[in-house]
């Protein structure tokens, strides 16, 4: 898939502006506060519903306006569709329209423009908190496994009720044997996102090693739980089972459900070594762009749609050599938006497109 | 600033906290009853009056004007199979199918922890009697509640005792599916997919 025109309208720092793109590398030049992210974001927002960097969706709005709205032509396998998404602050009303038709809820659009995106705070995949990495694997496995994002929703809540019953159980206000239901919805639903996860982190190892890295270095995921091994369904069943058994009472005591996919992590090396502890700040960046990547490719092997490729202030802190080596890995995806604040900072690869952004306007450069 | 007569304002609060009722909407009711002949509030009252009448069926729980409710008196209905439900609303859709002739068992409710409803605080203790008092006679219970987080817990925790009160009952979920009428076109896709893994075969 690739995005043919994105027209903007009170969006962000933008009045209006409409941009004609190509398949291949498309980039976005300008001064700190020009408005390239702005744009990346826009185009996020039509991919997933919300930005990711915004807390609130009237924060998009320009300042002094009431509503915005994005519209987002996409070609995929030369069938051409419009995407708008229209926001308006006064009536906190957020909807999108795919070819003129109101889709009845903005999830639906999940994975129907899929993207991927790397902007400089994705480096904490690899140095912050294991809630991120979960993340990554979470949203990448619900843009394409309608089941996995189902299930992800329902487990949070059945994991949500069975913490306020341990709680209540602590309190003395519940029953001990109150738990049997949830503990046996949260191993179905647990298991059913594990395996996904499990192979989900084999297939990334696959496409790092074989499309991204070759031998010249190599960059590995390893699931981690404290309660399990990666295994199949009869043994994590079984690994559930005796955490029941041997656990409840600091279950109870810390009213927290302390096994299942939201307690575990997921370790990230480089050249064998805890990127985490051992890396440099760029082995580090990266390492997050190549992970992306490989989220990218597996969207595509698994969804046979090219994602859309967001990179974000691309290559602050990345070296001549490996800002090169990831310019190779573009050739392996249809589109490339890439922002950054000079023309210096892409060696080793030609863009096909290049815009200026100054002033809320952009200009193309020829 | 100026307001509506005091007995008026107290109207409208009392209307606008029906269920789906805003403000401008009780407004316009609380006028209209207001308008209307004497004769009409009167009858009102009298239906109002009435409510304190309506108890619940000591058999199905379903909302009843005396102790056995209108469908428990059936004689003539399938004593085999019987059909469990969150809430006596439901009772009028399934009837309306026509495609149900069994008796009911009403819950009022489903486990829902963060709502502080528990299995203790539904009519379940009251089935589990109802089937096993009916000595074998009821074979199948179909749970005809909705695939939410809360449904799924409630219809494990029903099958689960059931195992344990009487196995040898046959328990059915209704499944997930595409809408009549509906073209599978214009389906989405979460609903296709359920569909398609609920599959029946013909
Ligand atoms: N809701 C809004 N209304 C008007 N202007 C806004 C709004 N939100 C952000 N801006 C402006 O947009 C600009 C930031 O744009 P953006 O984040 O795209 O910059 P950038 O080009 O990516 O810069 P950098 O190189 O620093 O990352 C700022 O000047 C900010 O004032
Ligand atoms: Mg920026
Ligand atoms: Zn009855």
């Amino acid at each position: 898939m690739y995005i043919k025109q994105v027209e903007l309208a009170n969006f962000r720092s933008y009045n209006s502006l409409k941009l004609k793109l190509t398949p291949g590398i498309n980039v976005f030049y300008g001064i700190n506060g020009a408005g390239k992210t702005n744009i990346l974001e826009a185009i996020y927002c039509i991919s997933t519903g919300h930005s990711f960097r915004a807390a609130e969706d009237s924060i998009l709005v320009r300042h002094g306006r009431e509503a915005m709205m994005v519209s987002v032509d996409a070609v995929d396998n030369g069938i051409e569709r419009n995407f708008l998404l229209e926001y308006d602050s006064k009536a906190r009303k957020k909807s999108l329209k795919v070819n003129g038709t109101k889709l009845s809820r903005l999830s639906r659009l999940v994975g129907m423009v899929p993207a991927v995106l790397f902007s400089p705070e994705n480096i904490q995949i690899v140095k912050g908190e294991p809630a991120l990495r979960r993340r990554l694997l979470d949203d990448m496995l619900s843009q394409v496994d309608n089941d996995y994002f189902l299930t992800l929703a329902k487990y949070n809540k059945e994991v949500a009720h069975r913490n306020y019953l341990l709680k209540g159980i602590k309190e003395g206000r519940i029953r001990r044997d109150s738990l049997g239901v949830w503990n046996t919805q949260i191993t179905q639903n647990g298991i059913r996102l594990l395996l996904a996860r499990f192979s989900a982190v084999e297939n990334l190892n696959n496409i790092l090693q074989n499309d991204l890295t070759g031998d010249k270095f190599s960059i590995r995921l390893a699931y981690t739980s404290k309660n399990y091994t990666v295994s199949d369904e009869q043994a994590l069943r079984e690994s559930y089972t005796a955490f029941f058994a041997a656990k409840f009472e600091e279950e109870i005591a810390r009213s927290v459900t302390l096994i299942g996919p939201h307690r575990d992590d997921i370790e990230i090396s480089y050249n064998n070594m805890p990127a985490k502890s051992f890396s440099s700040e760029g082995q580090q960046r990266l390492t997050t762009i190549l992970i992306k990547l490989a989220e990218g490719l597996l969207i595509k092997s698994r969804r046979g749609v090219y994602p859309v490729v967001l990179l974000d202030d691309f290559s602050s802190e990345l070296d001549e050599p490996n800002s090169g080596f990831i310019g190779k890995t573009f050739s392996l995806f249809k589109q490339i938006l890439i922002s950054t604040t000079y023309k210096e900072n892409l060696r080793g690869f030609s863009p096909a497109k290049e815009f200026i952004i100054r002033d809320g306007e952009a200009g193309e450069m020829y | 600033m100026y307001n509506y007569p005091y007995k008026l304002q107290k109207l409208i609060n009392e209307v606008s906290r029906l269920p789906g009722i805003g403000p401008k909407m009780a407004e316009r009711i609380a006028l209209y009853i207001m308008k209307r002949e004497p004769e009409y509030t009167e009858n009102f009252k009298e239906i109002l009056d009435g409510v304190k009448d309506i108890t619940l069926c000591t058999r199905c729980f379903n909302v009843s004007d005396g102790n056995i409710c209108s469908i428990c008196a059936e004689d003539n209905r399938d004593r085999l199979i019987m059909c469990v439900l969150e809430s006596p609303e439901d009772v009028v859709m399934v009837e309306r199918t026509g495609k149900f002739k069994g008796y009911y068992h009403i819950l009022h409710g489903l486990i829902n922890p963060l709502n502080n409803m528990l299995a203790e605080n539904l009519r379940i203790r009251e089935l589990c009697d109802r089937v096993k008092g009916s000595n074998g006679e009821i074979k199948e219970l179909i749970l005809a509640i909705n695939h939410t987080v809360e449904g799924d817990a409630t219809a494990l925790y029903i099958s689960e005792l059931m195992k344990e009160y009487a196995a040898g009952v046959k328990i059915t979920r209704l499944a997930k599916g595409l809408p009549t009428g509906s073209d599978i076109k214009y389906a989405d896709e979460i609903t296709l997919g359920q569909a398609i893994v609920e599959r029946k075969e013909m």
